[in-house]
């Protein structure tokens, strides 16, 4: 064990990890948060909060991973370099830690331009293989960015995110190992709807020995109706989904659309834990959070203990 | 080149309405390759302006005038002997231009009649694009002269985001991809390795970050 | 008929041959306060040219072109339309009415046909009055 993460503990194991997306709030109550992460609560290895998705303002996910771990949960901070620079990214790295939060998932983040806050500045002063490293070089040098050395440096349990559905496609496997040289010690797949192409990633990822070195989770997102699909499809940035399934949601009813979402759901889960070198699922359930341990339970990803002690 | 763009007539009026006599200063070089603040256009801003007024019964004097350069003293004499006869000069300048004119005319308002945008380049007739941001230590070399900093719209240095799609930028389809654009080159010119190798983060200070910045050449001066 | 003095200018492409020698002098006096102004090509005339024509005291300006696979320089004739656009969308952005600039392929090409012309020009201007007084746009 190179860090006191619980997740890193779970993939380890060698079990069949889960983690699972929890949006923080639009504002300062902590009910909502409290809610979904009860939801979630005895299902997952750990969950990730999302900084601020979309560019859309929310809490923050620091605040946010504090009160799930208050629940008993083990938090993965999600953190985007597009909002902050290089010292507030660190100090939040700081924070988190002292927090007692253990992972954290690198990420660059979504444009301003998909937000509400359309005319922000994007700072964007690292990118998410810089942050990777920093959280890498905290704990492995303890120093910060520029080699000064710090006192009790964060041990995190580093992340990244990979999109297989991205162009230019061959270059997204190099990416990967780009992020793992850099530091993943875990990735966090985009939403997989392709399963032929995330099927090739993997076996690309497996060939230049990728997966020995990082865990990789695959991304599923439950579609709840043929509206999310397409819109998904056609106006969310780097998400691939095939025809044939926007038409197998088109033809159920609409009432039993969501059931139908889910089934897919289910079915993605259980594809891919047949894929060699994944190491375990990420289910993101946009405001839906309730859900996912039904879509857990029928894809036989079974309950789990209570991440935190 | 410096690119801009003409800014709204209405905007432009709100500010110089409190005059009653406005010369109206193009400039030839960038602007006029952008086809934005050159003596034609000049013209017809001064034109435009004054049957503005006209529409509007209000009687100015409006007078124009283009310079070949309006962000070096030698060429901004050029209009010395008209600028006391004038409540105001509109410019057309760059914002260098705009400024260069303030520290000359000290006691003269100046106005932009511009909205000044980016470093580019002339891709075709009434085309020009962003690609240069002035970040200070050029990196081209290793980018197949693409710039990252300018052309990825989230200054990425290690590869595509996940929002490339067939070429285009997640922010608009009509904005190439940096990241699909420096990849083909390296390939085109078989230097696609030099993309394997992290690049750390990127020092900022000699961008604007560091403050504004100036170039001082002791072999160039008087 | 509508010849009264409003100060009108027609720039005209060359290659036209409208007028033969002498007979421009006849048909300017024929139209008080028509200006006739030659080009070598419709794809001369620029934005600025037609916006400074209106300011300088013209009530409304005509380009006669070619048309566009008559034109001698190929695409001048093209060029000079999307030129009068621009223009006219000038005006609708100052509030005055864009019709005071007409791009007009003149067909027959005939010193008759370019007197309808002026008529029913002369006629909208006088509908739109002088420029300088509120117009409905």
């Amino acid at each position: 064990m190179k860090t006191e993460s619980l997740l890193e503990k779970a993939l380890e194991s060698g079990k069949f990890a889960v983690t699972a997306e929890c949006g923080p709030p639009k504002g300062a109550d902590t009910n909502i948060l409290i809610e979904k992460g009860k939801s979630l609560l005895g299902w997952v290895d750990a969950v990730n909060v999302t900084d601020n998705q979309t560019a859309i303002v929310r809490m923050s996910s620091v605040a946010a991973c504090s009160i799930l771990k208050q629940l008993g949960h083990e938090p993965i901070v999600q953190m985007v370099t597009r909002d902050r620079n290089r010292i507030a990214l660190q100090s939040d790295l700081f924070g988190a830690y002292a927090l007692g939060i253990r992972n954290v998932l690198c990420l660059t983040g979504d444009h301003q331009c998909f937000g509400n806050q359309k005319e922000a500045v994007g700072v964007f002063d690292l990118d998410s293989i810089q942050l990777l490293k920093t959280a890498r070089d905290m704990r492995e040098s303890g120093v910060i960015i520029g080699g000064e050395p710090i006192q009790k440096a964060p041990i995190f349990f580093a992340g990244a995110a990979e999109n297989p559905f991205a162009d230019p496609v061959d270059w997204r496997v190099i990416r990967l190992g780009k992020k793992v040289q850099a530091g993943a010690d875990f990735i966090q797949t985009q939403c997989i709807y392709n399963l032929d192409r995330f099927e090739t990633f993997m076996s690309q990822a497996r060939n230049i020995g990728l997966t020995e070195k990082v865990y990789i989770l695959a991304g599923v997102t439950p579609l709840k109706s043929v509206g999310m699909a397409r819109y998904m499809a056609t106006k969310v940035a780097g998400i691939d989904i095939p025809e044939e399934l926007i038409s197998r949601m088109a033809k159920a009813p609409k009432e039993k659309q969501a059931e139908e979402g889910i089934k897919i759901a289910v079915e993605t889960i259980q594809r891919v834990r047949e894929i060699p070198g994944v190491a375990g699922v990420h289910v993101m359930a946009i405001e839906w959070e309730n859900r996912v341990p039904e879509i857990l339970k029928a894809a036989g990803v079974g309950n789990r203990p209570a991440g935190v002690a | 080149m410096i690119v801009a763009e003409l800014k709204e007539i209405d905007e432009i009026r709100k500010m110089v309405d409190r005059y009653s006599s406005i010369l109206v200063v193009g400039c030839d070089s960038c602007v006029a390759e952008c086809a934005v603040g050159g003596a034609r256009e000049t013209q017809l801003l001064a034109s435009a302006l004054k049957l503005s007024y006209l529409k509007d019964r209000d009687e100015k004097v409006i007078t124009e005038a283009c310079l070949d350069r309006q962000c070096v003293d030698d060429f901004i004499d050029g209009i010395a002997e008209q600028v006391p006869e004038h409540d105001v000069i509109l410019s057309l300048g760059c914002g260098a231009g705009v400024q260069a004119l303030a520290r000359v005319y000290t006691d003269k308002p100046i106005i932009p009649a511009l909205n000044t945008l980016f470093i580019g380049e002339t891709v075709m007739r009434g085309v020009w694009t962003e690609n240069c941001l002035g970040c200070g230590q050029c990196k081209l070399g290793y980018f197949g002269a693409v710039c990252p900093v300018a052309r990825c719209s989230k200054k990425l240095m290690n590869g595509p985001c996940g929002g490339s799609r067939g070429g285009r930028c997640e922010i608009d389809p009509e904005t190439p991809c940096g990241w699909d654009l420096i990849i083909k080159r390296l390939e085109a010119i078989g230097e696609l390795d030099r993309l394997s190798e992290y690049v750390p983060p990127v020092n900022w200070s000699t961008s604007h970050s560091g403050g504004p910045r100036r170039v001082i050449r002791e072999d160039q001066k008087p | 008929m509508h010849r009264q003095n409003n100060k009108i200018v027609v720039f005209h492409c060359r290659n036209l041959r409208l007028f033969q020698d002498g007979e421009r002098k006849e048909f300017s006096m024929a139209w008080p306060g028509l200006s006739l102004v030659s080009i070598p090509c419709s794809g001369k005339i620029e934005a600025h040219f037609l916006l400074k024509t209106l300011a300088s005291g013209a009530q409304g300006v005509l380009v006669l072109a070619c048309a566009e696979q008559a034109c001698q320089y190929l695409e001048g004739s093209m060029r000079s339309r999307k030129r009068v656009e621009y223009a006219r969308h000038w005006l609708e952005k100052l509030g005055i009415a864009p019709d005071r600039i007409e791009f007009v392929r003149l067909w027959p090409v005939s010193q008759q046909a370019l007197e309808a012309h002026l008529e029913e020009f002369v006629l909208k201007l006088e509908s739109l009055g002088a420029l300088g007084t509120p117009e409905k746009v």
